[in-house]
């Protein structure tokens, strides 16, 4: 991980602080997903992702995240954002089922990097204060999308990567990922939402990219 | 490194370990059965009891205490791996995270297994400190190839079969240095060079996984 | 299909001269017949521990370089090694036996080699347990450093132990006065066996190699994405035209 940070001497603004991924190809399970990306991102911007079913959206995703996906994958994350963390609210919500919601949040938290706000606060943003007793594994598909919401409320990160953020989300918590991510790009931080619902983020995402044929592409307005 | 989340990996593993009681209420009732069986194996002849006994416990704990390797732990699910990943958590703190729960899981199972074994084989404890001392020399080195094992089989369809296969034969060293202090009391000499080769055996596993993890857990 | 090479032939042709040459050579004393076991036991026990010292030099080669043939150097040491273990301990308790009167003995050599057939065989149950080729050589690696490192306190504390209590055994083996023609023998085996093992070696990186490359045939600029498996379904009771 390098950051490049010039900086103009005039005025002392971060000019050029931009996230940007460069790979000839991403894998997934050993297979070819994404060929020839070149993805890049300025600080408080929110990027939509689209894209059909297996594009690779989530692999655009984990790479995003600095997970391993192939090798010569060139990854620069601007300081700030470094400093502040990568949080990855996947399909998966990451939380072990045996452990409380708030014993799980606790743990994130912990391992998280930067400024970090309260976990309890976090579940009460989502709605979910009440059940931070109950073990992961005792709650409902939607109450796990919502902790694992509460995750990134709670950890603060500099990159947010959200992958799929509104499935299985009930009608009065559709609006949390909006939010949410509406929240982290106001703080200097860099959204990606891959997402099959466009209308949720058009509000707030500043562009699209999209993922099919195993090519990513730049939406046009 | 950082001390925190080792504490809060630590933490969280211990709680879970309290929680599905994996090593403590899964593995502990095993270990008693194998020494039980052990013992009617040898009929009941006190003499020969006494004198496999040390021998029968060390090998039982070993035994089983390698099976906390292949458990599924906190650190083993997919989740809490990418939670790891993503955070940037190097992976010498979850090394070391593992080092210190597999450690405790493996004094709590010692707990159980002496007294078992002191009842079931009539033993009398000969070489005292010596043998304490080195005992848990040989559980913390132990505890560090345990830790080891579990991470290069962590996430892998053949964890519960290769990780014992791993620790077992390169923990020789340690049972023996453990299992001859009371001989080598008994003889007459000092069991130094038994509690020195424990500790050498810890200094050179801690030293590999001190220089190899940065190659573990995948990430880096 | 199968390329021979000139030297899988003078492998062969060794292997067949070194046989000729333990049926030639004189019969021992006072083991008899089945002395002649060592010619074929002492090579394979000196393969072994070369096979397992090449995997901690192609292990360290791997995680300083990251070059593929480290790594199949590491897995074909290894499993050349295993072969070669496995054998010197079967031929070892064979002649053990009539000898020493036990198939098996607690010799310090014995007993590490014994461990180390145990821990490499645990090594390929590895290797075959992970599918990510990066994780699958970088765990190996770790795994041939850590093991090889461990041969020698292994072998010394087993020394030590049996210092402390007399072995019952009345021959040692491995004397060191040895008849001149048996010496010759054994040195044209050690010979033969040591072709074979490098030519077995060379076979197996060839193997690995070709894995890898079909590994890396998927992923060739022209192959199929992923996502090109996931089409839009059909409609009810539709035909796709």
């Amino acid at each position: 991980m390098r950051a490049r940070t010039p900086v103009s001497a005039a005025e002392g603004i971060v000019l050029d602080e931009r996230l940007e991924l460069r790979a000839d190809r991403l894998l997934a399970g050993g297979q070819a997903v994404l060929r020839e990306v070149d993805v890049a991102a300025g600080c408080g911007e929110v990027i939509g992702v689209a894209g059909p079913n297996g594009a690779g959206k989530s692999t655009l995703l984990r790479a995003l995240a600095g997970l391993p996906c192939g090798q010569e994958v060139s990854r620069e994350v601007p300081r700030p954002v470094g400093r502040c963390g990568v949080a990855l609210i996947g399909h998966d919500p990451a939380l072990h089922p045996q452990l409380t919601l708030a014993e799980n949040l606790d743990l994130a938290v912990a391992l998280a990097a930067g400024t970090r706000g309260s976990v309890p606060d976090a579940l009460r943003r989502v709605g979910l204060q009440a059940a931070a007793g109950r073990p992961a594994g005792a709650c409902s598909a939607g109450m796990l999308r919502r902790a694992g919401l509460a995750r990134a409320w709670a950890c603060r990160p500099g990159l947010l990567l959200l992958d799929e953020p509104t499935a299985g989300l009930d009608g009065a918590s559709r609006t949390l990922p909006a939010d949410l991510a509406r929240e982290t790009a106001r703080a200097g931080g860099i959204v990606f939402v891959a997402t099959h619902e466009r209308q949720a983020f058009e509000a707030v995402a500043h562009r699209w990219l999209q993922v099919a044929g195993g090519r990513v592409r730049e939406e046009r307005p | 490194m950082s001390g925190g989340q080792v504490a809060a990996l630590v933490r969280a593993e211990l709680r879970l370990e309290t929680r599905t009681g994996d090593v403590l209420r899964g593995v502990a009732p095993y270990a008693v059965a194998a020494l039980v069986v052990l013992a009617l194996s040898v009929d009941a002849d006190t003499r020969l009891l006494r004198q496999i006994g040390l021998g029968a416990g060390g090998a039982v704990l070993l035994l089983f205490g390698a099976q906390s390797a292949a458990r599924r732990g906190l650190l083993d699910t997919d989740a809490v791996r990418t939670l790891c990943a993503v955070s940037g958590v190097a992976p010498g703190t979850v090394l070391l995270a593992r080092v210190v729960t597999t450690a405790a899981m493996l004094f709590a199972l010692t707990a159980v297994v002496v007294p078992v074994t002191v009842v079931l084989f009539d033993l009398t404890p000969v070489g005292g400190w010596w043998l304490a001392a080195t005992t848990v020399l040989a559980l913390v080195g132990l505890a560090t190839l345990t830790a080891l094992a579990a991470t290069l089989v962590a996430a892998t369809s053949v964890r519960a079969v290769v990780a014992p296969l791993l620790v077992v034969p390169l923990s020789v060293p340690l049972l023996l240095a453990v299992i001859q202090i009371p001989a080598t009391v008994t003889y007459g000499s000092t069991p130094l060079s038994w509690l020195l080769l424990a500790a050498l055996v810890d200094l050179v596993l801690v030293t590999s996984a001190v220089t190899l993890a940065p190659w573990l857990e995948g990430v880096r | 299909m199968t390329r021979y090479r000139s030297t899988d032939l003078v492998a062969l042709a060794l292997l067949g001269a070194g046989f000729v040459a333990i049926l030639l050579a004189p019969t021992d004393g006072l083991q008899g017949v089945l002395q002649r076991l060592m010619y074929a036991h002492v090579p394979a026990a000196w393969l072994a521990y070369l096979a397992f010292a090449l995997t901690l030099i192609a292990s360290i080669g791997w995680l300083r370089t990251r070059h593929d043939r480290w790594d199949h150097l590491a897995v074909g040491a290894v499993e050349v090694g295993v072969f070669f273990t496995g054998l010197a301990l079967v031929l070892g308790s064979v002649w053990g036996k009539p000898v020493w009167g036990v198939w098996w003995t607690w010799d310090a050599r014995l007993v590490t080699t014994a461990l180390l057939f145990l821990v490499y065989s645990g090594y390929l149950a590895l290797r075959r347990g992970i599918d990510d080729p990066r994780v699958r050589a970088d765990r190996a690696a770790v795994l041939g450093i850590v093991a090889f490192v461990q041969v020698p306190i292994v072998h010394f504390s087993v020394v030590w132990w049996r210092t402390l209590h007399q072995p019952p055994t009345v021959l040692r083996p491995g004397d060191p006065t040895m008849d001149h023609t048996m010496l010759a023998v054994l040195l044209l085996n050690v010979v033969a066996y040591s072709a074979v093992f490098v030519t077995l070696l060379r076979r197996r990186m060839d193997l690995a190699r070709g894995e890898r490359a079909l590994e890396q045939g998927r992923l060739a600029p022209d192959a199929p994405v992923a996502g090109d498996a996931v089409v839009a379904p059909l409609p009810e009771g539709g035909e796709r035209g």
